[in-house]
Order: structure tokens, then sequence, then C-alpha cells
């Protein structure tokens, strides 16, 4: 099958006028047509900024350095502000991380979401509304048509995240690049929201890249997953092998750090396990294994750059002990 | 947790109402909490589980009912005891970015509120600010830099000891971890738990993520439309939901494990 998003060796710098370094770097994925791909890693590990890249999205500091990046099969850097508009309009479409200051202060919900559909999709005023009250009733908020005449700022942070979603999806788009879309709601909500991305892509055979940082999303979601940790990716799996096989230290410890629901009348798993430490603000000065400085499988050899090892088939993990690692995650 | 189980916070008929009344955001709500004793507030996004915790530590006045504290009615206290009060319950807020002065070092952040309430002696300030950076986990020489120069976690951590210098007997959660990445999630959890421990701190602990809430609770409550409509024991609660929303909630938990996932749906 054709990938629908091809990305090689991506590599993204912050460069000012005093110093510039790499922040993220490495970095090759594909997602298919109709697959759900989730990039988990901790904050800071370049998730949102690597998707950004790729929709021509950096701040002013930020400057996509090396890599190729080809949507159906056409380089996304060759393209003119023009052309990435009509493709992020339509085919690609974002839900931003920060729900308020991506939807426009000075405009009600519903005036935001006609105006896309009249210009991507070629729909009358009237359709467009149809179709506008459809979705956020689909995103599970109670009262539609209230919704759609409001302004942003009078909307609760819950209600704002759906909004973006259903304007995402607005126009049919083939591929859906959500940033932490469901943070700010409960879970009741979170459960409409999975159910409805499964019911889109089932539809539609529309495509994901779910970033998140909620190892419970992942696995009712993804088919696919990649882990970031500091600017590159230190494992590929499909979900159930990451769950079942974990390969790399830092995915082992996300992991084991979700507080577990204990139903049984004894005491409660405490303290929980966590990784210890920060992630390093920086990691062109770290030589060797960038995970070094939390790992509890240090050993000799993790000095060394890490390479992607392939742990099974379609599963990689950057570290070499990724043998006894998974081992490990299996007592 | 505590024999003694005196309630250190007593909320009765604990109502809300914006707008001339057309928005109950609470509706008659009536809990307590026991001397430390930390009790799980859940709820859909929107039920009013914010605005308790405004109530109660006063940034909202209530439309009708009452919070005691230590048996005393916190609206009626002059303003002395009530200046003196408002040490005693402390809050950290969901959002560990915006709750900071951009402005101040995490020292001043947290001297200057110690030294207004007068919690202790300038000479000590300096030393009661190490321990208690100590105390979260943070190195000494956080003091003199700013709140840019923090992860969320660590900022987290800071609000965490910010509200400690108060030396409260009662800290009010809204959210303290939702913002956090899991494995900083861990941390800071296993910070609060420690500290409650070691402080006999009482909590009132709001949150999204239920096995979070689990974790960190003795009780849960579980809020919807502006009521309360369940309270059980944070164990019991799961094994045995009485309320329909409560079950909703449990069976909309995200199970870990990809190869169960149709399964339940089936
Ligand atoms: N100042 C205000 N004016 C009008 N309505 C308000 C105000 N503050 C809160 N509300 C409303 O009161 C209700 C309860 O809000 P609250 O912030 O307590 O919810 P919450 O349970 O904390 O939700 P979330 O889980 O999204 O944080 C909501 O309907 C909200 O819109
Ligand atoms: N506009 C920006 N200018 C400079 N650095 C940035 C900017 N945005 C993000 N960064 C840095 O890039 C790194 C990755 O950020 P980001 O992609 O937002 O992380 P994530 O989404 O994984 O939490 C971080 O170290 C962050 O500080
Ligand atoms: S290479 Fe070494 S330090 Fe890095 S993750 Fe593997 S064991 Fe840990
Ligand atoms: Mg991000
Ligand atoms: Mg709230």
């Amino acid at each position: 099958m054709i990938p629908l998003l091809k990305v090689e060796d991506l590599r993204i710098d912050f460069v000012s006028q005093k110093i510039s370094y790499p922040i993220v770097d490495q970095l090759s994925f594909q997602v298919l047509p109709g697959e759900i791909l989730a990039v988990v890693g901790e904050s800071g590990s370049g998730k949102s900024i690597s998707l950004l890249s790729l929709m021509g999205l950096l701040g002013s500091e930020l400057k996509t350095t090396g890599g190729r990046a080809f949507f159906q099969e056409e380089d996304l850097f060759q393209k003119t502000e023009k052309e990435l508009d009509q493709i992020r309009g339509k085919e690609i479409s974002m839900v931003f991380q920060d729900a308020l200051t991506s939807l426009n202060p000075v405009f009600t919900v519903g005036n935001q979401m006609i105006e896309g559909m009249k210009i991507h999709m070629g729909l009358s005023k009237q359709q467009a509304k149809e179709r506008a009250l459809l979705l956020l009733e689909k995103v599970g908020l109670p009262d539609p048509s209230s919704v759609f005449k409001k302004y942003p700022h009078t909307l609760s942070g819950g209600m704002r995240q759906r909004v973006m979603i259903a304007m995402a999806l607005s126009c049919k788009p083939e591929l859906l690049i959500a940033d932490e879309p469901t943070t700010a709601l409960d879970v009741t909500i979170q459960a409409q929201i999975i159910q409805l991305l499964k019911e889109l892509r089932e539809e539609l055979n529309m495509a994901i890249i779910l970033i998140t940082h909620d190892m419970g999303l992942v696995a009712e979601l993804a088919d696919r997953v990649l882990v970031l940790y500091a600017g590159q990716i230190v494992e590929e799996a499909k979900v159930e092998d990451l769950f079942a096989k974990p390969s790399h230290p830092y995915t082992m410890g996300l992991l084991t750090s979700i507080p577990q629901i204990q139903t049984k009348i004894q005491k409660k798993q405490e303290p929980l396990q966590s990784i210890e430490g920060n992630v390093p603000d920086t990691f062109h000065d770290i030589e060797g294994c960038r995970f070094q400085n939390r790992c509890p499988y240090k050993t000799s050899g993790c000095e060394k750059q890490q390479q992607l090892h392939q742990a099974q088939t379609n599963h990689w993990s950057r570290c070499f002990r990724y043998d006894f690692i998974q081992k490990e995650a299996s007592l | 947790m505590n024999e003694i189980n005196s309630p250190i916070l007593a909320v009765s008929g604990l109502k809300k109402y914006y707008n001339n009344s057309s928005i109950r955001a609470v509706d008659d709500v009536s809990f307590t909490i026991n001397q430390g004793e930390t009790l799980g507030l859940v709820g859909e996004s929107g039920c009013g589980k914010s605005t308790i915790a405004k109530l109660i530590v006063q940034l909202e006045k209530p439309s009708e009912g009452k919070i005691l504290f230590h048996n005393q009615d916190l609206s009626t206290l002059n303003k002395e005891d009530k200046h003196k009060n408002k040490t005693k319950i402390q809050m950290i807020f969901q959002d560990p970015y915006s709750s900071l002065n951009p402005r101040k070092t995490i020292g001043d952040a947290i001297k200057d509120p110690m030294l207004y309430h007068q919690i202790c002696e300038k000479e000590e300030v300096h030393k009661e600010i190490l321990r208690l950076l100590d105390l979260v986990g943070l190195p000494a020489n956080s003091m003199d830099r700013y709140p840019k120069d923090f992860s969320g976690g660590q900022r987290q951590r800071i609000g965490i000891a910010r509200a400690l210098s108060l030396k409260p007997e009662l800290l009010i959660c809204d959210e303290p971890v939702s913002a956090l990445d899991v494995s900083i999630q861990a941390q800071i959890l296993n910070l609060l738990k420690t500290i409650q421990k070691e402080l006999s701190l009482s909590m009132l602990f709001i949150g999204h993520g239920l096995s979070v809430v689990h974790y960190i609770s003795d009780r849960i409550a579980v809020m919807y439309q502006g009521k309360i409509v369940e309270e059980a024991d944070s164990i019991a609660l799961f094994t045995n939901p009485g309320h329909d929303y409560t079950k909703t909630l449990i069976s909309s938990i995200p199970i870990l494990d990809p190869t169960l996932r149709n399964i339940r749906k089936a």
C-alpha cells in the first residue's frame, strides 16, 4: 500500500542569532491510509513541533533543517504557502494542543465552522450550517445550536476542545493530526470522542496521527505507536507489541507509571512507580544514549550513540539491551 | 485513616448560582473531610467541582449553605480570625504554568506570602525555603531562578512548596496532575501522598483521571450537574458503584490493554 504520509530523516533545529542546536533528529515514519498512529512521549520530546514542521507551521526560531516529507507522494517541503493552505484546510487538518488560542476570538463558533466548509467543500451556507450542527452533536456537545452561536471565550475548556475536533472533521480530511485532543475532557466524553474517531476511520478511511501522553487512549485507539524521547524515536511498534513487550526502558517506565485501579480490599499499590529525574533540556551535548541519566538499566555500552535496533518484525528500539528489557518487562 | 475522625471540614447545603440563578453551578452539596483524610471529587466537565474549591478557599461567596472549618463558619469570622484561617486552607491549581508570576524568582514567590502571614521570622525564612524545596525534591539553587526555567512537573512542585510554606491543615487540589505527563504525574502523586502522611494533612482532591483519584483518595464523591450523587470508600466505589452516572464513568475508563478493546465494546 502506498503510504499516505511518509517522513524521512526529519531534523528540526532551534536557530537564533546566538546559538543553534537540534531539537528533533533522525525522525522517520509513515502513515498508511486509514491507519491510526499514536505519537507518545514526555513533554518537550518534540511531538508537537515535528507535526507542525510537516504542516509548515513552525515558529520563527525553529527551522526544518533536514529530511523530506511526502503526502500522497508529493513533497510537502517543496510546496508554496498557497498550496500548503489548500492542503491544510482540506486534506490534512489539525486539532491543536491549545484549543483556546487556536480558535478565532472575534467570530462565533458557527461562523468559523461554516467558512471552511464553504471554501473547501463548496457547500451552501445552509448545508454548511446543517453539517456544523451535526458535527457539534457528534462530539458530544449537549446543546449544539446554542454552542453554534457562542464566542469561544464563553465556553469551558472541555467544550472548546470539542469544538476544535468538530471543526477539524468538517471537511472530511484524509489525515487528521490531533495534538492531545482529550486532556481537558472527563472519561465519559473522552470515550465518546474515541468512538467518533473510530467511526470516522471506518466511514471515510481517514488516517489519524494522535499525539498524546495518555497510554489508555493509545491502548483504545492506536494501530501503531511511536515513542519519542529527547527529539528521537526510541521505540516503534504495533500497539499490541508495545504493551506486551516494551523494548526500551523509557517505554517500560511510561507503562508502569500509570496508577491501576485496585478492586480488591487490600493495601493499594504504593508508592507508584515513576521515572525519576527530568528530560534533559537539550541533548546535543549528551554523548551516547539520551536516556542514560534516568535509566535504571544503564551499563557499559550506553555511552555509545544508540541506533534503532530491530527487536522483532516491525518492532524497533533505540536501546542495545532491547532483548534484556523485553524479558524484564514480561516479569 | 485517623481513628478519631473528627471532621476538619464540614460543608452543608452549599449552593452557588450564577446569572440570576439560571446557572446552578453547585446545587445543594454536603460532605465532610476528616482529619488526615483525602476526599476525592470526580464528575463531568462543568459539573461544579472547581466552583466548590473556590467557595472553600473563599475566592467566591456561596449563594446559600455553610462551610465549617474546625466547626467554625468561615463566613462569620471577624477580620482577624479570617486572616489567621486563610493560611490554614491552601489550594494547588490545575495549571502549573499560569499560577506562578513570571517576574518573581521561586525564592520570592515562596517567601512573600510567608512574611505577609508572619509564618516565620525574617532570619529564618531562608532556611525554611531550603527545607521546603528539599521536601518537594527541588535543588537549593532553584531559589534564584524564574518559572520559565522549570518544566511542568517542577512548577507543580513549586506550587506545592508554596502551599506548604503556610503550614496549612487542609489542602485543596484542583486537578494538580492533569496537565502533566504520566511519568511526572506519578512523581507528584507520590510526593503528595508522602507529604500528606508526614504532616497529617487533610485533602480535597479534584480530578478527571479516575485511577489517579482512586490512588490518592480514601473516599470519593461523584458529582453530576451540581449535585453529589454518590459517595463511597475509594475501593468500594469501583467494586460496587451505586449511581448510574458512576457506572458510566467506570465503564468509560480506557483499558490499558489493546487486545481487550474489541471484546469490551461487544
Ligand atoms: N463566573 C461564572 N459565571 C457564569 N458561570 C460560571 C462561572 N463560573 C463557573 N460557571 C459555570 O458553572 C458550572 C460549573 O463550573 P466549574 O468550573 O465548577 O466546573 P468543573 O466541574 O470544575 O469543570 P471542569 O471539569 O471542566 O474543570 C459551569 O457550567 C460553568 O460554565
Ligand atoms: N517556538 C519555539 N521556540 C523554541 N523552542 C521551542 C519552540 N516550541 C517548542 N520548542 C522546544 O522544542 C522542544 C519540543 O517541543 P514540543 O514539540 O512542543 O514538545 P512536545 O509536544 O513533545 O511536548 C522542547 O524542548 C521545546 O522547548
Ligand atoms: S542504551 Fe543503556 S541507558 Fe540507554 S536506554 Fe538502553 S540501557 Fe538505558
Ligand atoms: Mg505538545
Ligand atoms: Mg475545573
